[in-house]
């Protein structure tokens, strides 16, 4: 068990790149390309894996991850605080690379952390979290006391956005939970769990838990409560607490995927449990553990900031607009109005897409774009297809729609999908980065100096901080590979093992065998 | 949190103090104000960057995905 929070976080970018005529251009050099660039500008060690695999001087790691997308993961960080001001560092770098390469291209790059891709095939990114702890039973022992928190939290974590594996238009508090399958797993890709249970055994009797539920957010304060609140909880069941109390559910998955749908923190599982009362019950275990000798120095004002976002969100005016998902929800229904579409009857809509869509499998058509000449095509097949189009036509007859307002759904629901893209966007012409901008978002942890100090220099604590001063003192060797725990200086043939996570000093070189 | 009048109120389940009307009031009023303003920011924000064929924009963005 440890009163320090030794995490950190990683923020899979989804990159999409236009040339100077707007035509798409090649994605995987222009990956490439990015990740060179910060190696170049930072004075970045390579990690193995060839010219798009780097640690960078601040000690964190800039990759091409599995499904050819960068990612960034932040160093060992000591407080919530810490983890994002090195997840924002980590996005700087990239937003100044853009930045540099749009320059000379003349073309845009949209590098992103919008979690949902919507241009087909149900792709989703994370974020994913990583947490030290002495216990090393995450099923039979930190499952059922960390579910419940996993699957209420997102009131708070939630991304907000659409689930992609819809044809309609369905918002989302947490998109990323359309693409959980399994309540524990080992797997990343497939039977993606809520509980991951890759577990790697650290030096000094630790464990690590990895999660990956989670996703990238906007909101400094959306991320500092992930982080923070996460970290309280795993330290009080590492402590042997079971600050789940009551709550520990019988169907996480089922309770996480009805909080999922919501479009209000005012949601409750089937059997009536709310979201957050689960969250008011790990908040009260927390507080009641003040001053433990496991509970970090930061907690109390990460119980401070948790009790003000869980009031905000019992507010009967509204949820609090710090917050990622209540952010993106008052742009997308303001967006729709604009069109001429009303929020509630964009259900419907749903629902009658679903139903199309459900129609033309069954009738055994190939997979397509279902526009008014699919409407016609299945009245046409024969009397099954033709009944059921009948149905959803009278269903919108009801509501005073036709087919022929069909175009302007697919159109909203483009919009929509490339405004939740474009709001995550890196760089100031990201939607999010243009309201913060305008002061208008109230969510800051971190300070932009901080930000901008942690984009080239490493935790002071920890074997963060080694590895970054090894990297800057090394930087211009090219031979020299890094790792999260070992440094090797190929040309002087040594190395230098950084198997305990807590320490700040270095280990003498040792010679390479 | 230091103020005496905020420690004399009524504690709720998790030990958070109790909101009274004023600060309710308050934090209505705010809420309403900085809604407003996200109203406006927003559209300016989207109006600006929201290309001119967004099925274009997100066929192009069609990717892998991540773990």
């Amino acid at each position: 068990m440890t009163a320090t929070l030794m995490g950190g976080m990683e923020t899979e970018y989804s990159v999409t790149a236009f040339d100077a005529k707007g035509s798409p251009a090649d994605r995987d050099a222009c990956i490439a390309a990015l990740t060179r660039h910060v190696a170049r500008a930072t004075g970045a060690v390579s990690a193995g894996g060839g010219d798009s695999d780097w640690f960078l001087p601040n000690g964190q790691r800039l990759y091409r991850d599995v499904g050819d997308h960068p990612e960034s993961s932040t160093p060992e960080c000591t407080s919530p605080a810490e983890v994002i001001c090195y997840a924002r560092a980590g996005d700087a770098l990239v937003a100044d690379a853009v930045r540099a390469l749009e320059a000379q291209s003349s073309g845009e790059i949209v590098v992103s952390r919008c979690n949902n891709g919507y241009g087909g095939g149900a792709t989703t990114w994370g974020s994913h979290e990583s947490y030290l702890l002495s216990l090393d039973d995450f099923v039979g022992r930190l499952a059922p006391q960390l579910l419940a928190h996993l699957a209420s939290r997102i009131v708070i974590t939630g991304a907000g956005g659409f689930n992609n594996r819809s044809p309609g238009l369905r918002f989302m508090l947490s998109p990323r939970v359309a693409h959980l399958e399994r309540v524990t797993s080992g797997g990343s890709t497939a039977r993606r769990p809520m509980l991951h249970t890759k577990n790697e055994p650290l030096s000094g009797g630790y464990n690590r838990l990895h999660l990956i539920c989670g996703e990238s957010l906007c909101s400094q304060t959306a991320d500092y409560l992930r982080i923070g609140t996460t970290a309280l909880v795993v330290a009080m069941i590492d402590a042997g607490l079971d600050p789940a109390g009551r709550f520990v559910l019988r169907a996480p998955l089922a309770a996480m995927r009805r909080f999922a749908a919501s479009e209000s923190a005012d949601v409750a599982t089937r059997s009536g449990v709310r979201a957050l009362d689960i969250q008011r019950q790990y908040l009260g275990a927390a507080r009641a553990n003040l001053g433990m000798p496991f509970m970090p120095a930061w907690a109390e004002e990460c119980c401070e900031r948790w009790a003000a976002a869980l009031d905000a969100l019992e507010d009967e005016a509204g949820p609090p607009l710090n917050l990622d998902w209540a952010l993106k929800l008052t742009l997308f229904r303001e967006h729709a109005a604009r069109h001429g579409i009303d929020w509630r009857h964009l259900a419907l809509w749903s629902r009658v897409l679903e139903g199309l869509h459900r129609v033309w499998r069954r009738a055994g058509l190939p997979r397509a774009h279902l526009g008014r000449s699919e409407v016609e095509l299945l009245r046409r097949r024969g009397e099954r297809p033709a009944e059921a189009v009948g149905r959803l036509t009278r269903e919108l007859a009801d509501e005073g729609f036709d087919w022929s307002q069909l175009d302007d759904v697919y159109a909203l629901r483009a919009e929509l999908f490339e405004i939740d893209t474009r709001f995550a966007q890196l760089g100031e012409r990201g939607i999010f980065n243009r309201l913060d901008a305008d002061g208008v978002v109230e969510h800051r942890v971190v300070s932009s100096d901080a930000v901008r100090a942690a984009m080239h220099s490493p935790p002071a604590r920890g074997r963060a901080r080694v590895r970054g001063e090894l990297i800057r003192e090394l930087a211009g060797n090219g031979r020299v590979l890094c790792s999260w725990d070992r440094l090797i200086d190929l040309s002087r043939r040594r190395a230098i093992t950084l198997d305990d996570p807590f320490s700040s000093e270095r280990p003498p070189w040792q010679p390479l065998r | 949190m230091n103020d005496q009048r905020e420690r004399q109120r009524p504690a709720g389940p998790d030990g958070s103090p109790q909101e009274t009307d004023a600060e309710r009031e308050r934090l209505a009023e705010r809420r309403e104000r900085t809604e407003r303003l996200l109203r406006e920011a927003g559209a300016a924000a989207t109006a600006a960057v929201l290309s001119r064929d967004a099925q274009a924009f997100i066929q192009a963005n069609r990717q892998r995905g991540g773990q």
